[in-house]
């Protein structure tokens, strides 16, 4: 049975040197039962700190931790019901692959043959069947972590946490990898929590995703409203590639309602919520694939730099008036070459507009979609 | 000058002569270093299995041995307590074996594994122990064992040369731990075994080949071991193998009785290097990465 994970207040001290690194603040989190949950930062925001004790394996300083109703904070690793792939696959070198999958269900008593009878199918659905007399050494990066991935979940664990597993791996395999795991958390009953540091697993594999920030939780979503409607400047920035243009821009008030203005545009949006930031600057935030070549409601004019096609589509590197980097993606290049000036343009729901401390205020996508679908009612 | 010469030399040669003068003469210089541990070695083994007298017999060696005699062993085992010494002798080296080996076991899991307070001061004291030679250890050790009244017994002999021994061991096997991942013992825990179990089903065949190499030095250190034997040890009822070949040279017993003593204690180091060496070159290797 999957169960819900929930963290209460849980906080983890380190002490190095002479002064103490809050590797996790506070964290209230809950991970609903069933799903795949991926926690997703750079490095050093905390993210494996977390895995780690929710695994057991690190103890928290303060807070409490529960599966479903059951406080397990106190409780060793080796009574929670999980299953963990590490980063370095942690196979064991002495056993064979048979031997490294069954171990869990040796140490739990499982008679010898119902255990090669659940290992062999194990083994039969990673495509790892002809292996399973062989030690570790003799596979390949991809065959070690099928046979990481079978050891996880041929117990029929409660959860299944994995730290970075495919940090490792060559791009195709990832890829490959990506889907079986996927494949594999749908046949099973189980609440995945999945640590990486790069946003394209996140975005691709899970339902929900927890992005952290220096031991904070950023912001918790699915991936498309993480993409589409990022809470801040930092995950506007962290998810989703190319990062998001930042256009810093002054608002200010006309007739009464906000207006962006700089790089030659004036936009006006009206929301109550950017009525305290009049007379700041703040960033107008849109992402590269909503900025297209040749226009839009809004128009600039940037240098070409560097074309990366990436077959169907490419990104395009390039220099705004201010002399800052800017990135669209576009599927037409034809016309486009380094060195040239074109004009890039998006609409008014395409942007996001976010405070002086990086707190999205307004998403240009709710604010004109809701005011057009109002003027249809009317 | 000479490099030029050299260089003359090298070219004038054909490069498939020159392959085999450099050949030769390595294999000469092999040569020579198994001569001059072979021949002491072959002298050992000749006079060993002389009959009584032959060796001197006209007041010149023979090379070649004129005959093969086994009378010189059957006369140690009938006629001195060689049969004895060589039982004392297992039971202290089989006592060090275990001894030293879990204690090594022990020690350098939980420097390998655990943070506590002086941790680096114990790893340097251990080197520091390391460097002090037996002999400076020999009278506090025989004040220990009076005072503890362990004086001529077989434990109190394993007690002292495990601690001789325990730093190098020690040592070992940390450097040995610190090579097993923390990530496979976590997932064993994970997987549900106790911390002992992990230690036992993962940790400890991992590092199997460190603990075969510190059992061949705790063999070593207890089978040969004559000083602290001698200090330890004051019945010849307890005696060791080298303290009993001391003593049998000491009185007149015979060279040749003497030298089959010699190839007795011989026996078991050979059949270990025989069959251990991969240990040996571990053990070499891990003092030089460590």
């Amino acid at each position: 049975m999957a169960k819900e994970i929930r963290t209460e207040r849980l906080r983890k001290e380190y002490d190095a040197d002479d002064r103490t690194v809050v590797a996790n603040d506070d964290i209230d989190l809950t991970i609903e039962e069933g799903e795949f949950t991926t926690i997703v930062g750079p490095s050093g925001c905390g993210k494996t700190t977390l895995l780690r004790m929710i695994a057991g394996l690190q103890e928290p300083t303060s807070g409490r931790l529960y599966f479903g109703d059951e406080d397990v904070t106190d409780e060793r690793p080796q009574d929670r019901d999980i299953s963990m792939v590490f980063q370095n696959i942690a196979l064991y070198p002495h056993m064979t692959v048979r031997e490294n999958i069954g171990y869990a269900l040796k140490i739990e008593g499982v008679p010898n043959e119902e255990r090669a009878e659940r290992v062999e199918e194990a083994a039969e659905i990673l495509q790892i069947a002809d292996q399973l007399e062989k030690k570790p050494d003799a596979l390949s990066g991809g065959q070690q972590q099928r046979v990481a991935l079978g050891a996880a979940f041929v117990k029929e664990p409660e959860i299944i946490l994995f730290d970075e597993p495919m940090s490792d791996l060559d791009a195709k395999l990832r890829a490959e990898l990506r889907v079986e795991v996927q494949q594999l958390h749908k046949r099973l009953d189980a609440t995945v929590v999945y640590v990486t540091h790069d946003q394209t697993e996140a975005m691709t594999m899970s339902d929900t995703v927890v992005t952290l920030r220096e031991g904070h939780v950023e912001q918790v979503a699915p991936p498309t409203e993480l993409f589409d409607f990022p809470n801040s400047t930092y995950v506007a920035e962290f998810i989703g590639t190319p990062a998001t243009n930042f256009l810093p821009v002054d608002l200010q008030l006309t007739d009464g309602t906000p207006t962006l203005r700089g790089f030659g545009m004036e936009i006006e949006v009206p929301s109550e919520e950017l009525e305290p930031h009049v007379g700041e600057t703040v960033d107008l935030g849109v992402r590269p694939q909503y900025l297209s070549a040749g226009g839009g409601s809004f128009e600039l004019d940037v240098t070409i730099d560097v074309i990366e096609p990436l077959g169907t589509e490419s990104v395009v590197h390039a220099t705004r008036p201010d002399g800052e980097p800017i990135d669209f993606v576009t599927d037409d290049i034809a016309e486009i070459f380094p060195g040239d000036t074109v004009t890039v343009g998006f609409d008014e729901e395409d942007l996001i507009v976010f405070g002086p401390n990086g707190e999205a205020v307004v998403y240009g996508a709710r604010l004109f979609d809701s005011a057009s679908a109002t003027q249809q009612i009317n | 000058m000479i490099a030029a010469v050299a260089d003359a030399v090298t070219d004038a040669v054909p490069q498939r002569t020159l392959g085999r003068v450099q050949r030769t003469l390595t294999y000469l210089v092999i040569l020579l270093m198994c001569l001059l541990t072979a021949v002491p070695l072959y002298v050992m083994l000749l006079v060993a299995f002389q009959p009584t007298g032959a060796v001197f017999s006209g007041g010149d060696l023979h090379i070649i041995p004129q005959t093969i005699s086994f009378e010189n062993f059957t006369e140690l085992l009938t006629e001195t307590d060689a049969l004895t010494y060589t039982y004392n002798s297992i039971v202290v080296t089989v006592g060090v074996m275990v001894l030293a080996t879990t204690i090594a076991c022990i020690s350098g899991y939980i420097l390998t594994r655990f943070e506590f307070r002086g941790k680096a001061a114990f790893s340097r004291s251990i080197l520091l122990s390391y460097m002090f030679s037996g002999i400076v250890l020999a009278v506090p050790f025989y004040i220990l064992f009076q005072t503890l009244g362990l004086l001529n017994s077989h434990f109190a002999l394993v007690l002292g040369l495990t601690a001789l021994l325990s730093p190098l061991n020690i040592w070992l096997m940390w450097q040995y731990f610190e090579t097993v991942p923390i990530s496979l013992e976590e997932r064993a825990w994970i997987e549900g075994a106790s911390r002992w179990r992990a230690v036992r089903d993962v940790v400890l065949p991992i590092a199997r080949p460190g603990i075969v190499t510190a059992a061949i030095f705790s063999f070593s250190a207890g089978w040969n071991n004559f000083l602290l034997a001698q200090i330890v040890l004051s019945d010849s009822e307890m005696y060791t193998l080298p303290v009993g070949a001391a003593l049998l040279l000491g009185r007149d017993a015979g060279w040749e009785t003497a030298m089959s003593v010699s190839v007795l204690i011989c026996i078991p180091p050979f059949l270990i290097a025989l069959f251990f060496q991969r240990y040996l070159m571990l053990g070499i290797n891990i003092g030089e990465s460590g």
